[in-house]
């Protein structure tokens, strides 16, 4: 579980060679492992089933169709790239569909435009920052953050300490976090491309 | 000690700027865990997925065509299904896809259609203009655009197939009534707008 924080994208294995040489199975294969996410992604950022299915059809289309834009980068994979754009299909549905329902903060976050979509360099050096911890230090990282937001007294329970200590232990990795971040070239790269408050 | 110090550290709020990292690696997270939903994915829905890949392939057959073969004078209706053709990629399922029922009719709600497969498959708006005007010239009563533009080249000539072809539609164009050139004046910056609001 641990590592599946520091590296949690699934195993696409050489799908995207496969896709590339034109194999038919390869596409169908891409719409099998991904049409599903993308439905359970949507469905997550707020739309309803009939509109998170659409949006996932267009997607497994659009995104297959940009298969040769894809390239093979050390430690970033597949599934990472797929998911950038999807996330971007998510944002621009809502900018889309904004007089049914305001745009969710954390999705203006990412204001990426079609033709410059790429894995973010700063979630890869995230996961990286992460995998360098202790694996007690992950885990408290992937109690409090990631899936459901576990409370101190959850996470003190389960490494036998009290709910401060668990806060205090929480407070160090994210310190440690942020430190070790903050010296990372793409972290700087892509602070100056955002608007941070 | 320890544990006063401990005691004495409130909740820690992480900068902005790690907070919104952690918040995009979270949904990254949710994205790759999507894999247990797939038990619980309709078949109706997976068949969907299934046939928008496959719509995918096609498309993506069509553009390996296109860079193969390149520009040739017929108009676009022609040239996609003498694609389809070449690549054994059916043209129903393109045009089902673009929710068109002809490529020849080009009007307010096929125009978007055509300059997203255009742009899909790597044509240029300079190319897509000539198979449009190619089609245009056809209602029109024009001899067929190959033998026109044949008949045009010169021994030893440099310039592309294009460029002839520019040409003799530029010839066919002046002798069309006003009317006629303002709709094709329409169409094309329609098209030409269009194009560039699609990005691959």
């Amino acid at each position: 579980m641990i590592q599946s924080v520091a590296r949690s994208n699934f195993d696409t294995g050489d799908l995207a060679t496969r896709m590339l040489s034109l194999e038919d199975d390869a596409f169908k294969k891409f719409a099998q492992l991904f049409g599903p996410r993308f439905r359970a992604y949507f469905q997550r950022g707020g739309l309803s089933p009939a509109d998170a299915e659409d949006l996932a059809v267009s997607c497994v289309t659009d995104i297959a169709l940009k298969i040769e834009k894809y390239e093979q980068k050390e430690g970033a994979s597949f599934s990472a790239w797929v998911f950038s754009i999807s996330r971007n299909y998510l944002a621009d549905w809502w900018r889309k569909n904004r007089q049914m329902e305001p745009l969710p903060t954390d999705l203006s976050v990412n204001d990426v435009k079609a033709d410059e979509m790429t894995q973010s360099p700063s979630v890869i050096a995230v996961r990286e920052a992460i995998s360098t911890m202790t694996e007690d230090e992950q885990e408290i990282i992937r109690l409090r953050h990631f899936g459901l937001e576990h409370s101190y007294r959850e996470i003190g329970n389960q490494f036998g300490i009290t709910s401060d200590a668990a806060r205090v232990r929480h407070f160090r990795a994210l310190q440690k976090l942020q430190r070790v971040l903050e010296k990372d070239f793409r972290i700087g790269a892509s602070l100056s491309t955002r608007s941070v408050d | 000690m320890k544990n006063q110090e401990e005691n004495s550290v409130g909740q820690y709020n992480p900068a902005a700027w790690l907070n919104k990292l952690l918040n995009e690696l979270q949904e990254s997270f949710i994205f790759d865990k999507g894999e247990l939903d797939t038990q619980q994915m309709s078949g109706p829905f997976l068949a969907r997925c299934e046939s928008a890949a496959g719509t995918a392939l096609a498309v993506t057959k069509l553009r390996r065509e296109r860079q193969r073969i390149g520009f040739v004078p017929l108009s676009f209706t022609e040239y996609i299904e003498g694609l389809a053709r070449v690549a054994k990629v059916s043209v129903s399922r393109i045009s089902d896809w673009l929710g068109i029922v002809s490529f020849s009719e080009l009007n307010s709600s096929s125009s978007p259609s055509v300059a997203r497969l255009a742009k899909e498959i790597g044509m240029t708006l300079r190319e897509l203009l000539v198979h449009v005007r190619i089609g245009f010239a056809a209602e029109f009563d024009s001899s067929p655009m190959a033998l026109l533009v044949a008949r045009r080249r010169r021994h030893g000539d440099s310039r592309s197939e294009l460029d002839h072809c520019e040409d003799v539609l530029l010839d066919i164009e002046s002798s069309y009534a006003p009317e006629r050139k303002m709709k094709l004046d329409e169409i094309k910056s329609n098209l030409q707008s269009l194009y560039g609001e699609f990005n691959r």
